[in-house]
């Protein structure tokens, strides 16, 4: 399958051309080669398994080619967004076969997100990481869960004695209190600058945001978050089709790959929209309050004036937007 | 000598005497009785104003609650039940057959009005709709009617810009059993695939720190 570039007699000519601008011509047709030749594969193979493990498991050369040349988040222009969104829409189709929306939510101008939880309204109940999971698209299966409450001792602070495999017939347990940790998005994020490709940024909104598709899984982050709050997804998230949230958004709960790192984002796909994430929709207890952290009358402001507050490991210089207070 | 001190003693003892009794003089002059000062009319206590609210806390509005209950309205058996007042114990089954709120201080009609059993009442008698049941909580809960006002407590619904909408008190607190009560948990976090579970529930290290073991 030799195919000569369109142009590459041209460009080959033009000195002032790039290098990788005539590389990236001729891969685009090259791909656009394979996929012609890919189509009778395809149909082939159609005969022998089923349509949705085809030809490049299912997908085209040019759509695994698109993947492979696609850019980082904040250095793509609007039309390879563009092309990058429809291509995990079509991902998605043929994983799960479902229709899915995956959109590309700016953040919103003069907001900045902040988080207070109030631990004497926890009650250890779970019910912010189940909808969590299944707000996030995270595998039932899976570790990964982007919420962890700790059972602790009343009276103490240790982080290293709280227990989150806390499984009692019910909760409250008398003598314990409860402490959901999760990515406390923080204003100076130790996991931004661990990060050796500059997959992980913070957004104008205070979100730290991943790109999942340029993650290259080295774990540093996880490594330098003092939170624990940074999960790696070592297996294929298995989802039940009928359960997909198919609300998605590109830096949010988008079906992601395997072998890269995530964490809570603050539900971008819902609170860029204006909703509350979907812990704070969940819980019971009213204990989560979500707010915009530059809005003098909104509700966090006001628990971070009027209430005492705290925030976890304060002294590392993190600088936390996620405050805890109690009553 | 002794004469001379003893005239100039009474001198002086003769103007006190002078003095306080100006002062008693005046004392009566200004003193009027306290129903004097307002005018003539008598005092008219007026119907106490509501509770408006708290200066400063942002706009909101209650999510109905009227809607979810289920033997609203309560005329409909009222209406035709006659009157009484008298503190009993009450069997029949629409009504909660304990009232653990208060630890037995507390009889239906401190919060539900007679006249008209579509209401609530205040501690002043003022009617209140089941909708506004926050404004009856809040005459004891003060501290959580106020977190409640400015969204520490309880829990705004589905937004968090925008139009504000919350839930009433008694959306989450049973009015007449209103602590929270224990239940079971969502299951917690799995292991890893191919990992066993991790032994006692994950705690790695003894509940007392080495030292204190060692006694």
């Amino acid at each position: 399958m030799t195919s000569q570039p369109p142009e590459g007699h041209d460009a080959a000519g033009k000195q002032e051309q790039g290098i990788d601008q005539y590389r990236r011509r001729f891969l685009v047709g090259l791909a656009k080669a394979g996929a012609a030749g890919g189509a009778v594969v395809a149909s082939a193979a159609a005969v022998t398994s089923a349509p949705a493990q085809g030809a490049w498991g299912g997908s085209t050369l040019r759509e695994m080619l698109g993947d492979f040349f696609q850019e980082q988040y904040t250095r793509m222009t609007p039309a390879e967004i563009e092309a990058a969104l429809a291509r995990i829409e079509r991902k998605a189709k043929r994983k799960f076969g479902v229709d899915i929306s995956c959109e590309d939510t700016p953040p919103l101008p003069g907001v900045v997100y902040g988080y207070a939880l109030n631990i004497s309204r926890c009650k250890g109940y779970r019910d912010c990481v189940d909808a969590c999971v299944k707000e996030n698209n995270l595998g039932r299966d899976s570790q990964v869960q982007y919420i962890r409450v700790l059972q602790m001792d009343n009276g103490t602070m240790n982080l290293e004695r709280s227990e989150h495999y806390y499984d009692p017939a019910t909760v409250p347990v008398e003598g314990k209190f409860y402490l959901p940790v999760q990515c406390m998005q923080c204003d100076n994020p130790p996991c931004v600058k661990a990060c050796p490709v500059e997959a992980t940024w913070q957004e104008p909104d205070g979100i730290v945001a991943i790109d999942y598709d340029w993650c290259i899984g080295c774990r540093y982050c996880m490594d330098a978050c003092p939170y624990g709050a940074r999960h790696f997804n070592w297996t294929e998230p298995q989802i039940p089709p009928d359960q997909l949230n198919r609300q998605t958004n590109y830096l949010g709960n988008r079906p992601r790959p395997k072998g890269v790192v995530e964490k809570c984002h603050f539900c971008t796909q819902r609170t860029r929209k204006g909703l509350q994430p979907a812990c704070q929709d969940a819980c019971p207890t009213g204990a989560r309050i979500f707010g915009n952290l530059l809005d003098p009358n909104s509700e966090i402001r006001w628990v971070l004036a009027n209430k005492k507050v705290f925030r976890l490991k304060e002294e590392l210089g993190t600088e936390p937007k996620f405050w805890y207070f109690t009553d | 000598m002794p004469r001379m001190r003893k005239s100039a003693s009474a001198a002086v003892l003769t103007t006190a005497l002078v003095g306080v009794a100006a002062l008693i003089a005046f004392a009566q002059e200004s003193h009027r009785p306290l129903r004097s000062n307002g005018g003539d009319e008598l005092p008219a206590p007026t119907e106490p104003t509501a509770f408006a609210g708290y200066t400063g806390a942002p706009e909101f509005s209650v999510v109905p609650r009227t809607d979810a209950l289920t033997f609203y309205p309560c005329t409909a058996c009222h209406s035709s039940l006659p009157q009484n007042p008298r503190p009993r114990l009450l069997a029949a089954a629409p009504h909660p057959a304990a009232l653990p709120h208060g630890a037995g201080r507390f009889w239906c009609l401190d919060c539900h009005q007679l006249r008209d059993r579509d209401q609530l009442q205040l501690l002043s008698g003022t009617s209140v709709g089941f909708d506004a049941s926050h404004e009856v909580c809040g005459q004891c809960h003060f501290r959580q009617h106020k977190d409640w006002h400015f969204g520490a407590h309880g829990k705004r619904v589905a937004n968090w810009q925008g139009e504000r909408q919350i839930y009433n008190c008694t959306h989450c607190h049973d009015p007449h059993d209103p602590a929270t009560k224990p239940r079971q948990a969502n299951p917690p976090p799995p292991v890893r695939a191919g990992l066993e579970p991790m032994p006692r529930h994950g705690k790695a290290h003894d509940d007392k720190p080495r030292w204190e073991r060692a006694k």
